[in-house]
């Protein structure tokens, strides 16, 4: 595959791995997470995102849209994604930036050359990482992508859930400087609950990661209240792995909302608040059971 | 707390609780009170003669903490008080502008001031007045040097007062400055420091004086200090920190260019108001070695984040942070902390510079003064800047003074580049196959029609200037070689002459060629006509064409056509001024000093202008300086500076890039390390200015709704620091929008 569909591109991370890094969205997700903070990385599709709350009713997108996904009922307008061919024409009139595409078409060519934009600024230890969505799921686009980033002397690191067969990770490895793993939960069920997925493949391909000594920084997304029985899990099969792997305690908070809305796409979103504490408290857990912590900014 | 904390504590309080109507009470007094007098002599004397009564009588407070002497008296005045300075500033005998004449934004040559020191520059004044056969010139010498003695005098009572109090050390220092050369830091400093303070309260309203580079003038007075035992290194820090603080005591509260009469008082008050003094560092000279030294590190760890003043100019050189890391960590810690820190590309100031045909020597020599302008240094007068209206009185016939008052300006509109776009526009769009050449070529034709007028404007008035130019003295000609050498006012004796000419609203026009060649020219989704017709009406029904305007590609997203303009219009504008100072630059070194500047016009004049084919409506600002517009910026930092990387390094000497950055998003070590990569990565590929404002959204509004709970709360605003909520809600609101 030489196209890969991406939902967003953004310069200037300087929280997610070390130093200043350019992440790259890709879309589409096997595991249906309650909490996903990028609800427009779920589908494999592009869509719209239409933000209600910023329209002012102009009426431009009616007048654009071919498909009628736009219409104007009691003065107010409205959208029909069920009528939308995600042509993204009424992107580009919308005065108040309240329509957003999601999901670009890219070439391996075009996408790593967008992505060494900031190549300069990257110095020894910033570089490209590869996040979704589950970026392993459009597997010979990225590897592409990697392979011709390392040989442009970029750092790739990926981030992914680990959803994905064995092969996949096999043929990506060589250009990976890091894997950003998430792991979610230990308890099969509860995985499966909260994910809608089973964790057994994404166990096997962890520990296959840590034999073959891949560098891994362990990301563990906590939901209070959902997950934070599993830390000591999590701990527990933390160091049965290769000792030295790290991991970060990811705090959950709620600001993809108003994306879900845009989206029409249902709210699974967690009401409760997750602090800092919370946090704290995990952290401090796995770091008693001999675990390096790596504190999120 | 020791004595250093003592006078930042004294200068930190000053800033944030200097009553608004506080008022150099002293300057104004004695002022009314001898403004009468001398209306016989001449303006040199009579300027000579009244400030020699003013500094006679000033008082001259001394603290137990100071290291270095001279402060002024302001506070706010009694009804009765405040009735005469009414009286005053609207009587015709008032001095300011007249006898008093304003010398700011000026380069003084303090190399040669520290070489001499105040009685050799009066010796020299002396045997000059007893060789000079012109009249007039023996007039300006005279002023010299009574101008002289009354700083002299001012020093030696200055002396007495530190001697009272017991501060001997200091009292040694000012009589050694008041005697004699000065012969060490601390009465170096001493000597800079008197002048300066002269200058910026009590003679020049909104006097934005370069104060020097002071690292590569003062190191050899260092060195021998050190060497001699008579100083350390944390001596020496003391002494620069109350320096610092010093410049903080004269300044009023409130903010000059935006702000209105309710809470700014204007530089009648407070002669130094809000202006900002600049002190440049390091830098390179002019065969090329780079002049940074221990001093430069020391001045740099001195800089205290909560000061305004003066707002120290960093000379990036190529590769500092890798050749000079724990100064560059400092610096950037310093700007991470909101500090008055400013850095401009050494190498792209001088490389314009030389490109204009200043030498190599000359073009190291650079400095800059508010608001965050570019002079030549002590060689060049700034036309504009230099006591312009006082030469008119050279002019006899009538008729020839009306004839240069004719503004070269068109219309009563001032300037705004992007404003020409659209005039463009509604030509282009009666022209049959139109393309984005002609509006290059147009809009050139415009600006270069537009030069032309003014370098022919500038020229005439330099040459009234030439007339008689010892008939006009101002402070700066105390300072300055070239008055000096030929008795004759820096405005007319300067080997220089100087405009700057701003590619104002930069970004907006970017903005607007993008928009146009995007839409028009490459998609062809709207006709030139529907885009001008749409323009006219403010986008009023015209709904659809403004959503494709404003969704368009903009300079500072980072993309390729909004670079490419962005390149072309920099370079050929750049290529233009310099082309059409050319002859007047070989005949009389008159020249338009190319820049990207707007300083806070962007909101006074985009409240006046119609709106712009990039989707900008009527009345709302334009961009900012070499800034993108507003909230455009959606590919990060990074895109930004990819963006402005565009402009040609060789191109203009000065336009200010505020960047403004959340303290969250650096915090720490790592946070530090990677903001200081990305600025030194930007320097070194040849990005032109910094200057950091370190808060947030969160922090700008509250502060809004509680002035009170953020009184130190300070922000980079043009080429001067404001504090926040002393600012009018205009400039507020421009600064929280640049936040977003
Ligand atoms: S174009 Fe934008 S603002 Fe206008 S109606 Fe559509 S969504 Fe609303
Ligand atoms: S993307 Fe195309 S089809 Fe979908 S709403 Fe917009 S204009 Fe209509």
């Amino acid at each position: 595959m030489n196209k890969g569909i991406v939902s967003g591109i953004k310069r200037m991370e300087i929280h997610d791995g070390d130093g200043l890094r350019t992440t790259v969205f890709l879309k589409g997700c096997p595991l249906k997470c309650i909490w996903c903070h990028n609800p427009e990385s779920i589908s494999y599709e592009p869509e719209i995102g239409r933000f209600e709350e910023k329209c002012i009713s102009c009426g431009s997108c009616v007048r654009t849209c071919d498909t009628n996904a736009f219409f104007i009922k009691d003065g107010i307008v409205l959208f029909d994604k069920g009528k939308c061919t995600a042509c993204m024409q009424c992107e580009k009139i919308c005065p108040v930036f309240a329509i957003v595409g999601y999901g670009k078409e890219y070439s391996v060519d075009s996408l790593v050359e967008e992505l060494l934009t900031d190549k300069p600024f990257f110095g020894d230890k910033g570089g490209i990482t590869f996040s979704g969505g589950e970026c392993l799921t459009q597997t010979d686009f990225v590897v592409k992508c990697a392979k011709r980033l390392k040989e442009k002397g970029v750092g790739v690191y990926i981030d992914t859930c680990g959803y994905v067969k064995r092969d996949v990770f096999e043929k990506i490895m060589p250009y990976v400087d890091k894997f950003l793993y998430d792991l979610k939960a230990i308890d099969g069920d509860l995985h499966k609950r909260l994910t809608g997925r089973d964790n057994a493949a994404i166990l096997d391909n962890m520990k296959f990661l840590s034999d073959k000594k891949c560098a891994i920084e362990i990301r563990f997304p906590l939901v209070k209240g959902y997950n934070d029985g599993e830390t000591e899990k999590i701990g527990e099969f933390i160091k049965r792995l290769n000792i030295g792997i790290p991991v970060k305690v990811l705090r959950y908070h709620d600001f993809a909302r108003s994306r879900y809305n845009a989206l029409q796409r249902r709210d699974t979103l967690p009401e409760g608040q997750t602090t800092a504490k919370d946090v704290v408290d995990a952290e401090e857990i796995l770091r008693n059971m001999g675990i390096i912590v790596i504190k999120d900014n | 707390m020791s004595n250093i904390s003592e006078n930042v504590f004294e200068a930190k309080y000053t800033l944030e609780n200097k009553p608004l109507l506080a008022t150099s009470v002293e300057r104004i007094l004695i002022l009314n009170e001898i403004k009468s007098l001398f209306k016989d002599l001449p303006q040199p004397l009579r300027f000579s003669r009244m400030l020699s009564i003013l500094l006679s009588k000033v008082s001259t407070p001394v603290e137990d903490f100071d290291l270095i002497a001279g402060r002024c008296v302001d506070r706010v005045l009694t009804d009765e008080e405040e009735k005469i300075f009414q009286q005053f500033i609207t009587s015709p005998d008032y001095t300011t502008g007249k006898v008093f004449i304003p010398s700011g934004h000026c380069t003084f040559s303090w190399e040669t001031v520290l070489e001499y020191g105040l009685t050799g520059l009066k010796e020299k004044a002396d045997r000059a007045i007893l060789s000079s056969e012109d009249e007039d010139k023996k007039v300006f010498l005279t002023a010299l040097s009574e101008i002289y003695k009354a700083i002299i005098d001012y020093t030696l009572r200055y002396s007495a007062a530190a001697k009272e109090k017991g501060l001997n050390a200091l009292a040694e220092n000012l009589n050694t400055v008041a005697n004699g050369k000065p012969n060490s830091f601390a009465s170096a400093l001493q000597l800079l420091w008197i002048i300066t303070l002269i200058d910026c309260a009590y003679i020049a309203e909104n006097p934005t004086l370069t104060v020097g580079r002071l690292d590569k003038i003062l190191y050899s007075f260092y060195v021998d200090d050190i060497k001699k035992g008579v100083l350390t290194e944390e001596k020496a820090k003391e002494y620069i920190t109350d320096y610092y603080a010093k410049h903080n005591l004269i300044m009023g509260r409130g903010e000059h260019q935006v702000g209105d009469s309710t809470n700014s008082t204007t530089f009648l008050r407070i002669c130094n108001f809000d202006a900002p003094q600049y002190l440049l560092l390091a830098g390179s000279d002019g065969k090329g070695n780079v002049c940074i030294n221990d001093l430069t590190r020391l001045f740099a760890e001195c800089i205290v984040p909560a000061f305004k003043n003066p707002v120290v100019v960093v000379r990036y050189v190529k590769d500092m942070d890798k050749n000079y890391p724990s100064l560059w960590k400092t610096l950037v810690g310093k700007a991470l902390k909101s500090s008055s820190l400013m850095f401009y590309n050494d190498g792209n100031v001088s490389s314009t510079l030389k490109r204009i045909g200043l030498t190599d020597e000359e073009s190291s020599e650079y400095a800059h003064f508010g608001c965050n302008w570019c002079s030549t240094g002590d060689n060049g007068a700034w036309m504009h800047g230099s006591p312009h209206s006082f030469h008119f009185n050279a002019i006899k016939d009538e008729e020839e003074r009306k004839q240069l008052y004719v503004p070269y300006m068109r219309g009563n509109l001032p300037f705004s580049w992007a404003q020409d776009v659209v005039e463009i526009l509604e030509k282009l769009c009666l022209k049959e196959n139109a393309d984005i050449e002609d509006f290059y070529n147009e809009f050139f034709r415009t600006m270069s029609d537009f030069m032309d007028r003014k370098l022919a404007y500038l020229s005439k008035e330099l040459e009234v200037r030439k007339r008689k130019p010892s008939r006009v003295l101002s402070f700066t000609d105390c300072f300055t070689k070239c008055s000096l050498e030929t008795a004759q006012c820096f405005s007319a004796s300067a080997k220089y002459h100087f405009e700057n000419q701003s590619f104002w609203m930069f970004g907006t026009v970017v903005d607007s060629f993008t928009a146009i060649d995007q839409l028009v020219f490459i998609e062809k989704k709207i006709t030139l006509k529907q885009l001008c017709d749409a323009v006219k009406a403010d986008f009023n029904g015209y709904e659809d064409i403004l959503g494709l305007c404003r969704n368009a590609e903009k300079y500072g997203m980072d993309t390729p056509l909004s670079n490419k303009h962005a390149k072309m219009l920099a370079e050929k504008a750049s290529e233009l001024t310099i082309e059409r100072s050319r002859p007047y630059f070989e005949r009389e070194k008159l020249f338009l000093m190319p820049n990207i500047q707007s300083d806070t016009y962007h909101l006074k004049w985009g409240e006046l202008f119609g709106a712009t084919p990039d989707g900008r409506r009527k009345g709302s600002a334009f961009s900012q300086n070499s800034r993108p517009t507003n909230g455009v910026c959606v590919n990060g930092l990074t895109g930004m500076l990819n963006s402005m990387l565009n402009i040609p390094s060789d191109a203009f000497v000065s336009g200010a890039l505020n960047l403004d950055v959340d303290g969250k998003e650096y915090s720490g070590e790592e946070g530090q390390r990677i903001f200081g990569a990305i600025l030194a990565t930007y320097f070194n590929r040849g990005g032109l200015h910094a200057q950091i404002s370190v808060t947030s959204i969160e922090e700008l509004l509250d502060a809004k709704a509680h002035p009170e709970r953020h009184r130190d709360l300070r922000v980079r605003v043009t080429g001067y620091s404001g504090i926040f909520v002393d600012m009018c809600e205009r400039l507020q609101n421009d600064i929280i929008e640049r936040f977003k």
